[in-house]
């Protein structure tokens, strides 16, 4: 079940992240160059080097200043601005699902009628607010976003009230299907290809193979997607592949393939592989929108695969399975990965993040695979902190935040171990996520301050 | 004006398929024949479904008669993954039954919607032929 969760976290997480950091982006907006340097600029394969520029004398010393200043000062303010953006989404993502968490309780107290009347109440009012902000040109993103949140809900609702029999993977597809609606009205690129490989996935583990028909639905957008955004196209067409092979014969081969080596969470780690491994050719190839998305997306993983694998652990005290012990290995995996992406997204200390990840990778694999136990993995996670809290004080303040999400993550973990009941997990997760929007609030006081 | 209409009709789109979804599971739950299965199983915890009985249709102890067809449809029954939701306070009692079901005589079959063809839906948990809320309420009185 933590597959379908990873799956929504990326979802509402990730993808927000905008363009708006692409250096083309700002140069456009900044108004510095003219439109016949800027067509220049896009031309060249050089174009985020100012030097290239100067020397060929497209752009004069005084511009190469300027630019330069404003760039400093933008990549300061535009950190700045994802980490709030990254806590805002964390929060909404917390809230989210604390109410799937109370859903799941499953209240006998309300019945079933109130229950649905609510939901398609709420529903109404949501759409006709984003029906009312688009009539009046009003781009609203997140309007977008808990419209799409509210499916998925009703979808687990509706599921629940009737006791319908269908795996996350069917939540999925079924969740994917009805928002494409409002993935038309999206701004931002990437939520088009996150959307292509939620589909994707519901289509290819759904438990209905004769669903994978409806990828035909794919086929519209890949097109006009293809026509600006090849990695977006690729991946649509990643998903369309799958869905046709899954329509013709290989659905049942590949689900009987994975049940057996690859037991309950083999289609994520195929997955956070590949994102792995766009994040590290993000080092040797450069940065592009892209890969920047796929590295933040490695990134929500390794927290939620932790938030899992220690979670699971803790309640769960008990002889380890085969499917656990995957777990457990991959847990291992994400938490080494964890200190070297962490790290290396804060301070930039390549040399450091390596011996950092070195050193937790050693460690957690030794007293968490194999002794099975979840020692290792809280163990790697200390080892990580006290790094981070170096870091902290050798560069002052920006690693700070790290460590204390860190600590409050660990302490929120703790309330979990000892909250068995649903709806105590449902109220705390949304405790957490107005923590973390309560926070934001904070964090963006601090920051006008300083820009001011 | 176009757009505005073209707006109102994708929007509300997803909102209007879930109710007419809803609205087709409740027909299908209140117009469909009913038939009684024997069922048996255990609770898993879910921490995003919640508590549910994973339960297996008992076939032997089963009145296949009662079926249109006046066979076990065994083949239209396998295609779902059994499943019924329970509240979460009532979840653990009922696990501690289905575990001694075999020691206590306890019987527990599961109300079935059932058209030919269509997939099923379990409508209700019978615990000694009384709905299960009603028989944890006369077990806590006694």
């Amino acid at each position: 079940m933590f597959e379908s969760i990873f799956l929504l976290l990326i979802v509402l997480f990730v993808l927000y992240k905008q363009n708006n950091n692409d250096f083309l982006h700002f140069l456009k907006h900044s108004k510095v160059l003219s439109q016949k340097q800027l067509t220049q600029i896009k031309l060249s394969e050089k174009k985020y080097k100012i030097d290239w520029l100067y020397q060929k004398k497209l752009i004069s010393k005084e511009q190469k200043t300027t630019l330069l200043k404003h760039i400093k000062e933008t990549k300061k303010f535009q950190m700045k601005q994802n980490l709030r953006r990254h806590i805002i989404w964390g929060g909404l993502g917390c809230v989210l699902m604390g109410i799937i968490a109370l859903i799941a309780s499953n209240w006998q107290e309300i019945s079933s009628i109130v229950k649905l009347g609510v939901y398609f109440a709420v529903f109404a009012m949501i759409t006709t607010r984003l029906f009312i902000l688009l009539k009046k040109n009003k781009y609203a993103e997140r309007w977008l976003w808990l419209n799409i949140g509210w499916i998925f809900i009703g979808i687990a609702l509706i599921g629940q009230i009737f006791h319908l029999n269908g795996s996350p993977w069917d939540v999925l597809f079924f969740g994917a299907l009805l928002s494409t609606p409002f993935i038309y009205f999206f701004r931002v690129k990437h939520v088009v290809t996150l959307w292509a490989l939620t589909y994707g996935c519901g289509v290819a583990f759904g438990s209905s193979p004769e669903w994978a028909v409806f990828g035909v639905l794919l086929v519209l957008p890949l097109v006009l997607y293809f026509k600006n955004n090849a990695f977006s196209a690729w991946i649509w067409f990643f998903a369309l592949i799958v869905s046709l092979l899954n329509t013709l014969w290989f659905s049942q081969w590949a689900k009987a393939f994975i049940d057996t080596f690859m037991p309950l969470s083999g289609a994520w780690i195929f997955l956070s592989a590949l994102f792995a491994c766009v994040s590290v050719c993000q080092r040797i190839i450069g940065s592009c929108a892209f890969t920047k998305v796929m590295r933040s997306v490695f990134y929500i993983i390794c927290f939620a695969t932790l938030f899992g694998v220690d979670y699971s652990y803790s309640i769960q005290n008990v002889v380890l399975t085969p499917q656990k012990m995957l777990v457990s290995v991959w847990g291992v995996f994400i938490l080494a990965a964890l200190p070297f992406c962490t790290v290396g997204l804060f301070l930039k200390d390549k040399k450091s993040a390596y011996i950092i990840w070195a050193l937790s990778l050693i460690l957690a694999f030794t007293y968490s695979f194999i002794t099975f136990q979840s020692a290792g993995l809280i163990l790697a996670l200390i080892v990580f902190a006290v790094a981070a809290l170096f870091f902290a004080y050798k560069q002052k303040i920006k690693s700070f935040y790290a460590c204390l999400f860190l600590i409050i993550f660990r302490l929120c973990l703790q309330y979990f171990v000892y909250t068995v009941s649903l709806t105590g997990i449902g109220f705390g997760l949304i405790g957490i996520g107005i923590l973390l929007l309560v926070g934001r609030y904070f964090l963006f006081h601090v920051s006008q301050k300083e820009l001011s | 004006m176009k757009q505005h209409s073209f707006f109102l009709c994708v929007l509300f789109l997803p909102l209007l398929v879930l109710l007419s979804w809803t609205g087709y599971l409740v027909f299908t739950l209140y117009t469909a024949q009913q038939v009684v299965l024997a069922v048996k199983g255990y609770d898993p915890l879910d921490l995003f479904s919640g508590h549910y009985i994973q339960y297996e249709i008992d076939w032997e102890k089963t009145n296949c008669r009662q079926f249109p067809e006046g066979y076990c449809p065994k083949a239209q029954f396998a295609k779902i993954l059994h499943r019924y939701y329970l509240p979460e306070q009532a979840a653990e009692e009922i696990d501690r039954l289905m575990q001694a079901q075999n020691s206590v005589s306890v019987r527990f079959d599961m109300v079935f919607s059932y058209i030919k063809g269509r997939q099923p839906i379990a409508r209700m948990l019978l615990i000694n032929n009384q709905k299960w809320f009603d028989y944890l309420n006369n077990e806590r009185k006694k």
